[in-house]
C-alpha cells in the first residue's frame, strides 16, 4: 500500500480546494476611494439627507467645487451608529459623516477632526456665536462637528382634513383631546397618535409634559441642578401616565413606531395629530404633499393641509408652549481622512455657503447659521406660513436641548417612560430610578 | 403508516391538518396581500426591480452566498469525514471545539470580527462577509454531516482501501456520492443563512455598490414616509431565491436531514 | 451508539482534514470570544482609547443587575413555550400527514416556508399583522373572538407571548421536517406487532412510535435551547425589548449596552455570561441524553 504519495497528494489537493474557494470569492471591486491624480473623492455617510434628497445638496457642491467628487452613502438611522462607529476607525471609512447631538459628540470625539481652525477661517473668530448650537458639538474645547440645521420640538402637527371631517377644532386641553380622539375613533380613525415604541418619541412627548409643569425644570434636573426625584417631576410623570390611561394617546401606542407606523397613519389621514416638531416643516409645502401622494398612492393626500399647532395643555394649571431643541444634524470630519482639507471645505459649504444654505432653505430647514431664513414660497396656505413663522420665532428662545447627553441617564429615562406608560412602574419609583442614574453619571 | 385508513378517518385527518396549517398559511397570504396594496402589484413589483439596485445587490448576494456555500461545503466534507471515519488523537475534543462555534450569534462578535477583517486587509471585500458567515454556519453543518456519515457502513470504505485508494480518493469517489442527501442539506442551509444575512454585509462592506440584497427594502423608506406595500413587495422578491432553492432540493433535503440529525 | 471507526491507517491525515474547519471557526469565533473576554475586563466606551482595566467589576455589576435576571427569565419562558409547542405541533402534523391526507405536498410547503424567511422579513410583517388594526385582530373579530383583540406587542402582559407565537410560526416547520423524516424510518414491523397485540392506534402511537423518535426529541431540545439564547433580531425588530423591559432578552440587552449605551466592557461581560450559559446547558443536555439512553 502506498502511504507517502497519497498523503502528499491529499494535502496538496485539500489546500488547493480551500484556496480556490476563498480565492473565488475574493474578487474585490475597486472601492469608492481616492484616485492618486485628478479630483479628490470624498466618502460622505449620513442618515440625513436620504437617498433621494442627497443629490440636491451634493450635486450643487460638486458644481461649485469641480476638483472634489462626493460619494454619498445613505444608511438608515437605526443602523447608522453601528456602521459609522466601526468604519470611522479605519482609513477606508467615511471622510465626512453626520453626527447627532446628545450622547454622540462626546462618544465620537476621538474619531473626529477638530473643526475649530476651519470654522475660524471661514467665519471669523466669533464663529461659535454665528453657528447656533455649536456648543452642543463642543467636547472639551474640541469642535467635534459643525451644526447643520436646527430643529425644535414641543408642538404637534394636525391633519386638517381629518379635523374638518370631524367638524372639530384643534384641541387645547386634555379633555378636548380625549373627546377629539373618541370622535375620531367613532368614524374608524384615530386622534392623536404617538409612536411609543420609540424612545426618542417618548422623550419628546415627555419633555412637552414636563415643560408644562414647569418650563425648563427637566433640563436643570438632568444637569443635577435640581432634583429629578421631586414633586415637579413626579407630577410630570403622573401626567405622562395619564396620557396613556385617559385615551389621550391611541391604544397600542407602545407597539407602534414613530416612523413609519404613526407617521404613515397621520399622512394617509388615518390619524389626525402627531407630536412632531419643526423637522416636519416641509409638510406644509405643495412639493412635499405631491411626494406623499405618489409614495402612498393616493392623490387625495396632495390636498391635505398639515397645520403646526401647540400641544394641548394636559397639566392642570400648567404652562403650555415651551419649545426645546438644538441642531438636528451636524457634520464631522473623520480623523482618519486623507482628504481633510477637502472634507472641511464640504462641511463649510454645507453649513455656511450661500448655495448650501439655499438648499436648506428650500427644504424648510432653518440653518444653524444665525440670520438665515427659510423659503416659504411653496407653502400651501397663508395660515400655515404664518404658523411656521411663529414657531420659528419662538424657536429662537428654546427652553432646553432636545437630546440627553449621558447614555446611562438616557437609557434610564427611556425605559422608565415606557414602563410608566404601560403601568409597570409608578411615577414615584420612576423618578427615584432616574435620579439614581443622574447621580451615578 | 398504520395501514389502510378508512375514508372517514382520512377526512378527519385532513380537517385536523388543515386546521393546523391555516395559522401558518395566514401570515404568508397577508404578506403577499400587503404587497398588492397601494399602487397595485404591477407597480409595486416593478418599482422594486427598477427603482432600487435590486439586480446589482442580487448579484452581490449571489457572490457572497456562493462563496460561503463553497467554503462551507469544502470545509464541512473534509472535517465531517475525518470526524466520522478517521482516527486520530484528540478527535472528539476537536469536534466539541468546532461545535462550540454554534452558541454565539454573529452580532455578539461584530467588533472582533471587524478588527480581524481589518487587520487582514480584507475590509470591503466579499471575503470579509464570507469568512464570518462560514464560521457560524460550519458547526451546524459539520454536526449533521458527521452524524449522517456515521450511518454509512465502514465496509464500503474498507473495500475501497483494499483496492488501494487513499483516504482522499475514498472521500471523493465513494463517500461523496453516497452523501448526496446531506450535501443537499448543507448547500441549502448555508445558502439560506448567507442570503438572509443583514448585519454582516451592512457593516463590513463600505461601498454602496457592494451591498447585499437585504438592503433593498430600505430604499422605500425615506423622508417622504415609507411605502409599506413596496417594502413588502421587496421582501417577497428577496425571499424568492431561497424558496426556489428549498423547493428544488426538497426531496434530497428531507432525506438528508433525517439521518443527519436523528442520532 | 458505538461508532466503529474505519482505520485507514494514516493517523496524521485526520488533522489535515479538520484543519480548514479549525482555522475558520477558531480563527473567527474563538478569537472573537477571547477578544470579548479581554474587553469584559475593561471600562471602555468601545470607541477610541481610554480603556481602563477594572478586572471582574463588570461581572460583579452584571450579577447584581436586575435586568440581567429579568432577561434570563424571559429567555427561559420563551424557550419552554416555543420548544414544547413547536415539537408538539411539528410531531402532530407529521403524524397526521403520514396518515394518508390529500395534497400532502401543499401542507409541507406551507409548514416549511416560514423557516426559509429571514428574521427581518418576519419581524416587519408581524409588527404590522399584530398591530391593533392588524390582520390578526381582524381575523379574531371575523370568527367572533373580538373580545380577545389586543395591542399584542404593546401590552407588557402579552408581548412576550406574542413574540413566542411568532417564533412558533417561524420554526415549527423545522420540527415538522425532522419528525416527518424520522417517522418514515420507523420500521413497519414494530407497528404491526403492536397492532397485532390489539393496541389501538393512539396507544400504538404513544408507546411505540413516540419513544422511537427520542433522537429527534433530543436534537430539537438542544437546538431549541441554543436557538432561544441566540434569538435577537426577532425581539429587537418587533418590540425592541419593550414596553419597558417586558420583553428584554439577554441578546437585546447586550446590543443596547454596546451600541446605545457605549458601554463595551459591560456588554462584553454579558456576552461572556451568555456564552458560558450556552455551553453549560449544552453539556448538561448531552449528559442527560447519554444517561437516558442507558
Amino acid at each position: 500500500m502506498k502511504f507517502g504519495n497519497p498523503r502528499r497528494r491529499s494535502a496538496a489537493a485539500i489546500t488547493a480546494l480551500v484556496a480556490a474557494s476563498v480565492a473565488l470569492a475574493a474578487c474585490t471591486p475597486a472601492d469608492g476611494g481616492r484616485e492618486a491624480d485628478g479630483p479628490v473623492t470624498l466618502d460622505v455617510w449620513g442618515w440625513n439627507p436620504d437617498e433621494a434628497s442627497a443629490p440636491g445638496y451634493f450635486d450643487k457642491f460638486e458644481a461649485e467645487n469641480p476638483d472634489i467628487k462626493v460619494n454619498y452613502r445613505f444608511i438608515q438611522a437605526s443602523d447608522y451608529v453601528n456602521a459609522v462607529r466601526l468604519a470611522a476607525t479605519t482609513a477606508d471609512g467615511p471622510d465626512v459623516f453626520g453626527l447627532q447631538v446628545g450622547v454622540f459628540p462626546e462618544q465620537f470625539a476621538p474619531l473626529t477632526l477638530d473643526l475649530t481652525p476651519y470654522l475660524e477661517d471661514e467665519l471669523g473668530s466669533d464663529w461659535a456665536d454665528k453657528l447656533n448650537g455649536s456648543d452642543q458639538y463642543n467636547v472639551d474645547g474640541k469642535q467635534v462637528a459643525a451644526p447643520w440645521y436646527m430643529s425644535s420640538g414641543g408642538f404637534m402637527w394636525v391633519n386638517m382634513s381629518v379635523a374638518d371631517e370631524l367638524g372639530l377644532a384643534v384641541p387645547t386641553t386634555l379633555d378636548e383631546l380625549v373627546a377629539f380622539n373618541r370622535a375620531a375613533e367613532a368614524i374608524g380613525k384615530k386622534g392623536l397618535v404617538q409612536g411609543a415604541k420609540d424612545g426618542f418619541a417618548n422623550l419628546d412627548l415627555f419633555q412637552i409634559v414636563a415643560n408644562q409643569v414647569e418650563p425648563g425644570y427637566f433640563y436643570s434636573a438632568l444637569a443635577g441642578d435640581e432634583d429629578f426625584d421631586s414633586t415637579e417631576m413626579i407630577e410630570a410623570l403622573e401626567a405622562w401616565q395619564e396620557l396613556f390611561t385617559s385615551g389621550a394617546v391611541q391604544e397600542g401606542a407602545l407597539g407602534m413606531t414613530a416612523y413609519p407606523d404613526a407617521n404613515d397613519a397621520r399622512i394617509t389621514g388615518q390619524a389626525a395629530m402627531i407630536p412632531f416638531g419643526s423637522w416636519q416643516f416641509r409638510d406644509a409645502t405643495n412639493a412635499r404633499m405631491a411626494q406623499y401622494a405618489e409614495t402612498y398612492g393616493d392623490e387625495a393626500i396632495a390636498d391635505t393641509v398639515f397645520m403646526p399647532a401647540d400641544f394641548p395643555l394636559v397639566v392642570e394649571g400648567g404652562t403650555p408652549g415651551s419649545l426645546f431643541g438644538g441642531p438636528d444634524v451636524g457634520w464631522a470630519v473623520s480623523a482618519q481622512s486623507d482628504a481633510k482639507d477637502a472634507a472641511a471645505r464640504l462641511v463649510n459649504w454645507l453649513t455656511s455657503s450661500e448655495t448650501g444654505l439655499s438648499v436648506l432653505s428650500d427644504a424648510l430647514r432653518p440653518p444653524a447659521l444665525i440670520g438665515s431664513s427659510i423659503d416659504l414660497s411653496d407653502v400651501k396656505t397663508p395660515e400655515q406660513a404664518a404658523a411656521i413663522e411663529e414657531f420659528i420665532t419662538r424657536g429662537e428662545s428654546l427652553v432646553g436641548p432636545r437630546e440627553v447627553s449621558n447614555p446611562d441617564v438616557k437609557e434610564a429615562l427611556v425605559t422608565a417612560l415606557s414602563a410608566v406608560a404601560s403601568g409597570q412602574l409608578s411615577p414615584a419609583d420612576a423618578a427615584a430610578q432616574i435620579q439614581s442614574a443622574i447621580d451615578a453619571a | 403508516m398504520f395501514g389502510r385508513t378508512r375514508l372517514r378517518e382520512r377526512i378527519i385527518i385532513q380537517v385536523l391538518a388543515t386546521v393546523i396549517a391555516i395559522p401558518f398559511a395566514f401570515p404568508l397570504v397577508a404578506i403577499v396581500a400587503k404587497s398588492f396594496e397601494g399602487q397595485g402589484p404591477a407597480a409595486n413589483y416593478l418599482a422594486v426591480l427598477t427603482k432600487t439596485p435590486f439586480l446589482r445587490f442580487m448579484l452581490n448576494s449571489l457572490i457572497i452566498s456562493g462563496g460561503t456555500v463553497a467554503l462551507v461545503f469544502v470545509c464541512t466534507m473534509l472535517a465531517a469525514f475525518a470526524f466520522s471515519k478517521l482516527r486520530f488523537r484528540g478527535r472528539d475534543t476537536l469536534f466539541v471545539v468546532v461545535l462550540g462555534g454554534l452558541v454565539l450569534p454573529a452580532i455578539a462578535l461584530i467588533v472582533p470580527i471587524f478588527t480581524i477583517v481589518l487587520r487582514l486587509g480584507l475590509l470591503n471585500t466579499y471575503v470579509a462577509v464570507i469568512l464570518p458567515l462560514a464560521a457560524i454556519t460550519i458547526p451546524f453543518t459539520v454536526l449533521v454531516t458527521r452524524n449522517f456519515l456515521d450511518g454509512v457502513p465502514d465496509e464500503i470504505l474498507e473495500a475501497a482501501k483494499i483496492d488501494g485508494a487513499s483516504s482522499f480518493t475514498t472521500l471523493l469517489r465513494v463517500v461523496l456520492p453516497l452523501a448526496k442527501p446531506i450535501i443537499a442539506v448543507v448547500l441549502v442551509w448555508t445558502f439560506l443563512q448567507s442570503w438572509n444575512e443583514f448585519f454582516l454585509p451592512l457593516l463590513l462592506l463600505q461601498s454602496t455598490e457592494m451591498q447585499a440584497i437585504t438592503q433593498v427594502p430600505l430604499y422605500f423608506t425615506s423622508e417622504y414616509g415609507s411605502d409599506t406595500p413596496k417594502i413588502f413587495a421587496s421582501l417577497v422578491l428577496l425571499s424568492l431565491p431561497v424558496v426556489v432553492a428549498y423547493l428544488s432540493m426538497q426531496r434530497f433535503f428531507e432525506r438528508g436531514l433525517t439521518a443527519g440529525a436523528v442520532k | 451508539m458505538t461508532r466503529r471507526t474505519a482505520r485507514l491507517g494514516l493517523n496524521r491525515t485526520g488533522y489535515l482534514y479538520v484543519l480548514p474547519v479549525l482555522i475558520v471557526v477558531v480563527g473567527i469565533v474563538y478569537l472573537g470570544v477571547a477578544y470579548n473576554g479581554y474587553v469584559s475586563l475593561l471600562d471602555w466606551s468601545g470607541i477610541g482609547d481610554g480603556q481602563v482595566f477594572i478586572g471582574l467589576e463588570n461581572y460583579v455589576d452584571a450579577f447584581a443587575d436586575p435586568v440581567l435576571w429579568t432577561a434570563l427569565g424571559h429567555v427561559a419562558v420563551f424557550a419552554v413555550i416555543t420548544i414544547t409547542v413547536q415539537m408538539l405541533l411539528g410531531l402532530t402534523m407529521a403524524i397526521l400527514l403520514s396518515g394518508g391526507a390529500w395534497l400532502r405536498g401543499v401542507y409541507k410547503v406551507v409548514m416549511f416556508l416560514p423557516v426559509v424567511l429571514s428574521p427581518a422579513v418576519i419581524s416587519v410583517s408581524f409588527r404590522n399583522l399584530l398591530s391593533p388594526d392588524g390582520a390578526v385582530n381582524a381575523a379574531l373579530e371575523a370568527v367572533g373572538l373580538g373580545a380577545l383583540t389586543q395591542p399584542w406587542l404593546a401590552n407588557p402582559d402579552t408581548a412576550l407571548f406574542a413574540i413566542a407565537a411568532i417564533n412558533i410560526w417561524a420554526w415549527t416547520g423545522f420540527s415538522f421536517l425532522l419528525y416527518q423524516a424520522a417517522l418514515s424510518q420507523i420500521s413497519q414491523e414494530h407497528i404491526e406487532a403492536a397492532q397485532l397485540d390489539g393496541a389501538g392506534r393512539f396507544r400504538t402511537m404513544w408507546s411505540v412510535v413516540v419513544p422511537q423518535l427520542s433522537g429527534t426529541h433530543a436534537t430539537l431540545v438542544l437546538i431549541g435551547i441554543i436557538g432561544s439564547l441566540k434569538t435577537f433580531e426577532l425581539v429587537y425588530l418587533t418590540t425592541g425589548g419593550g414596553p419597558g423591559r417586558s420583553t428584554e432578552f439577554l441578546t437585546t440587552y447586550i446590543y443596547k449596552k454596546a451600541i446605545e449605551g457605549f458601554d463595551a466592557g459591560y456588554a462584553a461581560a454579558l456576552s461572556v455570561i451568555l456564552l458560558v450559559l450556552s455551553l453549560a446547558l449544552t453539556v448538561i443536555q448531552m449528559r442527560v441524553n447519554r444517561t437516558l439512553k442507558g
